[in-house]
This record gives structure tokens, C-alpha cells and sequence, in this order.
């Protein structure tokens, strides 16, 4: 029954404009930083550089598109997330989800999963985009799916604080601007506090954990660090929810 | 058998406010059953606690003999409610929502059938394929009826069903209602047409501030109160001999409580020795509505 919201969340996203527009200005941005890259790439290493300063395709365009990816996200998402729970709280369709036999989890998760479906499209595109490359070179597929795990849970991480904001209000434009302050708070976290690398905050910026991911890295410290925001938010939107049950 | 709905001893507490002090009520499978009484009595809070969107600050509740809180997912599927908003997801048209609310209790492509039969049934056959947004008041009102049957529930609760839809769609309402209580499906109605719940209802229960003031079978109800009015319209004031007879007055208009109809005749024998003229007179059966101010009204 979690797959049925899933597929309620993928259908109403594209049954509006706001899926359609969203993909295509994303793939639009994304495109042209391809493009830029792969033309920069050229210019680059077509020039006075020692062998050993140079780096692969797949490094430079890749360093290029999922760094913005990373950076786009954080517009896209609160845009798709706003409406999530705020939306159903304003119209008061979300008494159809509550009185069905399903629990909260169940419809927290049914929509969380439905927000990061339909941005996994997004992602997919950009690993195909990248790994079209292949076609005329060798292309490093390691460093693309590390790049793709990192923006995929960094796009989750993002969908969980989204929801759990949407969960807080019925004004699904109040939400969306909520989620956009926190995201950049918690994204440029480090830079703030640059000159004390051992800061308990400077640890919880979610760029500081994407990074080793858009270097290549797997480690699963990062790893664990945004499994656990996932989680975090996540309960904290079902905790929330039944408290609007037990208060009614 | 086991009871549709069992109520035993709910309370419901919004800080101070009590809603619900507790309430006992068993509701059989089968019945047409009645929930009455005046806004804030507690009829939409005794809803919400069934249908599991709001949870009791004590007691229990069961449907089917489900317990609404350990039991939630059997519960919630004998259960379908019609709300008393017009509330709808603008994405969808009028089957896609029909097919995903199914979808929700876990019924697949196998209940297309009987979402087809209850789209004929309601009317909406021509709008299966229209956005909700673009229905009317009384289609919407249709669709959020198909919405609740959707998983073909055994208990359906009807929550003010037609409030502000025209008499036609009303007796078109009433004839599906009706057919699907043949059916075996038991029936909970709160409305504010009382006339409704006495021609409909076989059991009626009377709320006022969260509590159960009547709990009967219709016919017991009427015979609560004194069998007949009497409105007459005099050509002066009613003599005082007969003011306590008096439910209502109106300029020169009044209504008289009587116990039985042989009343009549020393009624109209004192206005006669009061030399006051009767310009009119109807005799009028003491229905629902009376009893319902009779036991509202007592403080």
C-alpha cells in the first residue's frame, strides 16, 4: 500500500505543471554544464599542461555537473516538497490517508518515497548524460556512481527535511521557504565555522559529507550521516503527525 | 452477532473542553442508524474518534469488533465515512481518485467492477474521466459518497450527506443509501434534517455536549412526547387557561402540545368561552424535530 502512495505522489506531480517545469529547467541546467564542461575539457587539456596535472573526462565533467546538481537541488526541492503534507493539511485530504488502513509510517515513508522517485529521474538523467561519454571514451563508472550515491542521498537528505517542514504548517509556501533557509543553513554550515575543522556543527554540514562522495570516496561515516538525518526527520515528521492525532 | 459498532465509555478532552464524556453506544449490523444533535454536540469528534483520525483520551471503540486503536487496519477497512466537507485531491478525476482511495486498503484492479457499478449507481457515469475541481457542489458530493464505498465497507457513516445538495440528488442520495442497508451494509447518518433520519432510521441517539441524552428506537422517541399539535390561529391572545399547553407562539399563531386527540374538543370549548374566533386550525403529528427541541431545550 506504500507503493500506492508512491504512485498517487509520481501521478499529482505530474498531473500539474510544477513536475514538468521542474524536470525540464533541471535537465536544461544540467545540459549546459555537460556541454560546458566537455568543451572545457577539451580547451584545458589541449594546452601547456604536464601529464601528471591532468585529469580524466569523467573527473572534470563530472566535478562540473554534480557540483551544481548539488547546489540546484537546493531550489528544486523545497519547490516539490512544500506541498507534500502542508497541501493535504490545507485542503484536508490528508483525513482520506488517516482513515485508511495504513499507519502513519506507512504514509510518511509512501511520500517521501514518491519526492525521491521522482527526483531519482532527475539523477538518472545526469548518470546517463555523464556516462554517454563512454560511446567515444573510457569513462570512469566508479567515480560516477560514488557521485550518484552522494546526490541521491543528499537529494533524500534534503526530501526528509522538506516533509518533515511541510508537516509543520498548512501553507505550503511558508514550508517551502522554511525548508530552503534550513537547507542552506545546514549546506554552508562549514564555511561559517572554516577555521575550527573539529566543530561539532562544522560536522553536521551536508556538504562537508557530499564531498568525499563528488571526490570519488566511499566512506561510510558520510554514509551513516545521512542515513541517520534521513531517519531523524523522518520519525520526527511520523512523531508529529500522531501528535495531531492524540490532540485531534 | 457481532455488534457494527461498539462505543464503550469515551472520552475526548481538547485541554479543558470536553467533548465527549463518555459515551456508551452499540450499534448493530443491518441498522439505520441515526446520530443527532445540535453543532458542537460532539457527533463529527465521535466520527473522527471511529474512523481513527483523532484518538480518545479514554475508552474504546470497535467496528465490526475491531478496536479502532490495536486493530486499526481491520478496523478502518469495515469502515468507509463520507465527510461533512467537500474535500477533494484536484489532481485526479473522479475514477483515478475512486481507484487510488481503493488502492489505499490495499483493492486492485480486481474492484474496478464495483467502482464502475458505484459510478453508475451515484450518477457519475458522465463524469468518471472530469477533474474533481471541475464537478459541481452536488457531484462532488457524489464523488465523496463513491470515495467511501470505494472498498465496499460493511459500516458506512454518512456525515451530514446532504447538507446544501437539491431535493432530486437528496431522494437520489436516499434511494442508494437505502438499497445498499438492504444489502446488508449497516448505516450511520448525522444530519440536520430531521425528517431524514425519521423516515430513514430505524434506531435514533440524540447528543448534547458530548453526551447521550437519547438512545431509541425512532417510533419510542415520538411517543416521548405528546402525540399531537394543534396550531391554531386566533383572532386574540390564547386564553391563559391553555398556556400550558403551549410549545410555540407567533403574533396570533400558536402551537399547543396535546397528549391525546380527544383534547381537542375542551381546547377549542375554552377559546369559545373566551369569545375568541379561530381563523384557522390543523391538527399535526408531533414528529423528530419536536422531540429533538423538547430534549435540547431542558437545560
Amino acid at each position: 500500500m506504500i507503493f500506492n502512495i508512491v504512485r498517487k505522489e509520481l501521478k499529482s506531480l505530474f498531473s500539474s505543471p510544477m513536475g514538468w517545469v521542474v524536470l525540464a529547467l533541471l535537465q536544461f541546467v544540467f545540459g549546459t554544464f555537460f556541454l560546458i564542461g566537455v568543451d572545457q575539457y577539451f580547451q584545458t587539456m589541449s594546452g601547456a599542461m604536464r601529464p601528471e596535472q591532468r585529469i580524466g573526462i569523467t573527473a572534470f565533467v563530472g566535478q562540473n555537473v554534480f557540483g551544481i546538481a548539488s547546489f540546484v537541488m537546493l531550489f528544486a526541492v523545497p519547490l516539490l516538497s512544500m506541498r507534500l503534507i502542508s497541501e493535504e493539511r490545507r485542503q484536508q485530504t490528508l483525513t482520506f490517508l488517516f482513515s485508511a488502513p495504513l499507519s502513519i509510517t506507512e504514509v510518511v515513508l509512501g511520500k517521501f518515497l514518491g519526492l525521491v522517485s521522482f527526483l531519482s529521474i532527475v539523477i538518472v538523467f545526469i548518470a546517463a548524460m555523464i556516462s554517454s561519454m563512454n560511446l567515444w571514451t573510457e569513462v570512469d563508472f566508479g567515480y560516477i556512481f560514488s557521485n550518484v550515491l552522494g546526490l541521491w542521498l543528499l537529494v533524500a537528505s534534503f526530501s526528509a527535511l522538506g516533509i518533515y517542514v511541510s508537516s509543520l504548517t498548512s501553507q505550503p509556501v511558508v514550508a517551502g521557504i522554511i525548508t530552503f533557509i534550513a537547507l542552506f543553513a545546514l549546506l554552508i554550515l562549514d564555511h561559517f565555522l572554516a577555521g575550527d575543522p573539529t566543530s561539532t556543527m562544522a560536522y553536521l554540514s551536508l556538504m562537508r559529507h557530499f564531498e568525499p562522495f563528488s571526490r570519488g570516496l566511499l566512506d561510510t561515516k558520510d554514509f551513516a550521516y545521512f542515513i541517520l538525518f534521513i531517519i531523524t526527520f523522518l520519525t520526527l515528521t511520523i512523531r508529529r503527525l500522531d501528535a495531531d492525532r492524540l490532540r485531534g | 452477532m457481532i455488534p457494527a459498532i461498539k462505543i464503550e465509555q469515551v472520552q475526548k478532552h481538547y485541554g479543558a473542553l470536553q467533548a465527549l464524556r463518555g459515551i456508551d453506544l452499540t450499534i448493530e449490523q443491518g441498522e439505520f442508524f441515526a446520530l443527532l444533535g445540535p453543532n458542537g454536540a460532539g457527533k463529527s469528534t465521535l466520527i473522527n474518534l471511529l474512523a481513527g483520525l483523532i484518538k480518545p483520551t479514554s475508552g474504546r471503540l470497535a467496528v465490526m469488533g475491531f478496536d479502532v486503536q490495536a486493530d486499526y487496519r481491520q478496523a478502518r477497512h469495515a469502515l468507509g465515512v463520507v465527510p461533512q466537507e467537500l474535500v477533494f485531491d484536484p489532481f485526479f478525476n473522479v475514477r483515478e481518485m475512486l481507484r487510488f482511495q481503493a488502492g489505499y486498503f490495499g483493492r486492485g484492479p480486481e474492484n474496478d467492477d464495483w467502482v464502475d457499478e458505484i459510478i453508475e449507481c451515484l450518477g457519475l457515469a458522465d463524469k468518471a474521466h472530469t477533474n474533481m475541481r471541475r464537478l459541481s457542489g452536488g457531484m462532488k458530493r457524489r464523488a465523496l459518497i463513491a470515495q467511501a464505498l470505494a472498498h465496499r465497507p460493511p459500516v458506512i457513516v454518512l456525515d451530514e450527506p446532504t447538507a446544501g445538495v437539491d431535493v432530486e440528488l437528496r431522494q437520489m442520495l436516499w434511494e442508494f443509501i437505502k438499497r445498499l442497508n438492504r444489502e446488508g451494509h449497516t448505516v450511520i447518518l448525522t444530519t440536520h434534517y430531521l425528517e431524514e433520519a425519521e423516515t430513514l432510521c430505524s434506531r435514533v441517539a440524540m447528543m448534547k455536549q458530548g453526551q447521550i441524552i437519547a438512545l431509541d428506537t425512532t417510533a419510542n422517541l415520538l411517543k416521548k412526547i405528546p402525540g399531537k399539535n394543534l396550531r391554531l390561529k386566533l383572532s386574540a391572545a390564547l386564553p391563559e387557561s391553555l398556556r400550558p399547553l403551549l410549545r410555540h407562539e407567533e403574533a396570533f399563531e400558536y402551537m399547543l402540545a396535546l397528549t391525546d386527540v380527544t383534547q381537542v374538543e375542551p381546547v377549542l370549548s375554552q377559546i369559545r368561552q373566551a369569545s375568541i374566533a379561530v381563523e384557522d386550525m390543523q391538527l399535526i403529528e408531533a414528529d423528530l424535530e419536536d422531540v429533538f427541541v423538547d430534549l435540547v431545550s431542558k437545560p
